[in-house]
């Protein structure tokens, strides 16, 4: 009986962890000393589960960064850097059909959450970053059946951006002086983050 | 030698063998299309299927066909019902208006929910799919997931099965469209076949979808009908879908009956 019931459990142990996806990187960028990933857990029938990953480059540490719970099962679409060390979290609800996108700060030092607008565009892959604004390049298939562009911009009045220039995501790539950062992976199933400053380097997974 | 011309042969002539997922074996299929009818796309996914001779489901939205039959501007979209469904398709319910629904009142979801019923009502299988997914998923915040049961209960209560899907291909975003092919093969061996999500509102699917079919039964993988994944789908439409038109007409035959019995009284 105690076999069967062994068997049972750990059938069920497997059928459970078979429905489970390991957790995937979605994005990277940095801000300050730090290296930021958006991650995203997916498992079948449920919400998918969403979080930072910070890698402090200089010590090559890791930590979680938990998101509001209204972005919990939001994946993080991309990151941009802001002065004072601060992060922009463009978020997006990706099951089934996009919604708009929002933007939150990120405060690393505080561990201050904002929400600063969203932006009624649902397909997009190019960014304009500037000082004060986002540029997104919105396609959408129109009444006759045909894909158009339209620019939707997005301003920050309490932050300035400081990586500006015209970015494809995602952006799963980054080099600001020593410090670079790499996911690893097939696109969008990267399950690891390679993080280096001068000579050390350190792979990390969600 | 002539053994080995007779395998270079058939090898040559034969059709190639089927390629087929890691663990040797291939996997029933099922595409849907959410969101539309769209008057132009939509004909173009219905001459590719049929083609193909593949079965497919449509989720259409409720605000596709405002004002009902009555309204002239839905003669296009009524007219594709007509052709799916002659042509062997399903049609299910995406709501009425593509929102979130967790993130709204009970009265809002049962009215989103309800509303397109008397719409489609000879067109619908018992089958619908909530926008987002929202709803339908379970979540490990006791909030969302009461939420998302006042949702999934009104779904059960209007005599509907949900239809979520088994792969997502994601076929709205620019983002991940380019590898979206190499990842719905990928996905259709990880998850053994099942329901596929793509968008008939989007010329993007609607210019690849013939590829993608064909590189999905290059792979071996059969088509099948909905009901083959979801049996709820052969039923027809309950009546409790249509509760408040069905109300409605009850209290307009009862005044109808009243005026009559007024009229033999006086």
């Amino acid at each position: 009986m105690k076999k069967i019931s062994t068997l049972a459990l750990a059938s069920l142990l497997i059928s459970t962890v078979a429905c489970a996806q390991a957790p995937v990187f979605t994005t990277v960028n940095s801000s300050g000393k730090d290296i930021f990933a958006g991650v995203k857990l997916e498992s079948k029938g449920m919400e998918p589960e969403t979080y930072l990953l910070q890698v402090s480059s200089d010590a090559l540490t890791s930590n979680k960064v938990s998101l509001p719970a209204e972005l919990s099962h939001r994946e993080v679409v991309a990151l941009f850097p802001a002065d004072k060390n601060r992060l922009v979290v463009m978020s997006q609800r990706t099951v089934e059909q996009g919604d708009k996108p929002q933007f939150h700060s990120y405060n690393p030092e505080k561990k201050e959450w904002k929400k600063l607008a969203e932006v009624d565009c649902v397909s997009f892959a190019k960014v304009k970053v500037e000082k004060k604004t986002l540029t997104l390049s919105c396609l959408e298939t129109n009444a006759k059946g045909e894909e158009v562009e339209s620019k939707k911009q997005v301003a920050f009045r309490d932050l300035t951006l400081t990586q500006p220039g015209e970015v494809t995501l995602p952006m799963a790539k980054v080099e600001k002086d020593s410090v670079r950062a790499e996911l690893l992976g097939d696109t969008f199933e990267w399950k690891e983050l390679k993080v280096g400053q001068d000579k050390k380097e350190k792979v990390f997974r969600p | 030698m002539k053994k080995l011309i007779l395998i270079t042969l058939g090898v040559l002539i034969l059709p190639s063998a089927q390629a087929v997922c890691p663990d040797g074996k291939t996997y029933p299929v099922h595409f849907t299309f959410d969101d539309g009818p769209h008057s132009v796309l939509t004909p173009r996914v219905l001459n590719i299927l049929k083609e193909e001779k593949v079965p497919a489901t449509f989720f259409v939205l409720g605000k596709n066909f405002a004002g009902g039959k009555s309204n002239p501007n839905n003669k296009t979209a009524y007219a594709l019902l007509d052709r799916m469904k002659k042509e062997g398709h399903k049609i299910g319910s995406h709501t009425y208006e593509h929102i979130n629904h967790p993130t709204f009142s009970a009265a809002r979801v049962k009215e989103n929910i309800m509303k397109p019923n008397p719409l489609l009502k000879d067109y619908l299988s018992p089958v619908l799919r909530l926008p987002y997914g929202g709803g339908s998923f379970r979540s490990s915040n006791p909030a969302t997931q009461a939420k998302n049961d006042m949702v999934m209960n009104t779904v059960k209560k209007a005599g509907f099965k949900h239809v979520g899907w088994d792969i997502d291909t994601n076929d709205w975003d620019p983002k991940k469209r380019p590898n979206l092919l190499p990842t719905l093969l990928k996905d259709i061996c990880r998850y053994k076949g099942g329901v596929v999500l793509f968008h008939d509102i989007q010329k993007y699917t609607v210019d690849n979808v013939q590829d993608w079919i064909r590189a999905v039964k290059r792979e071996g993988h059969p088509f099948v009908p909905l009901e083959d994944l979801v049996p709820e789908a052969a039923k027809p439409l309950p009546p409790e879908a249509c509760e408040e038109e069905t109300v409605k007409n009850v209290k307009a035959l009862r005044k109808e009956v009243d005026e009559v019995l007024e009229k033999l009284e006086e």
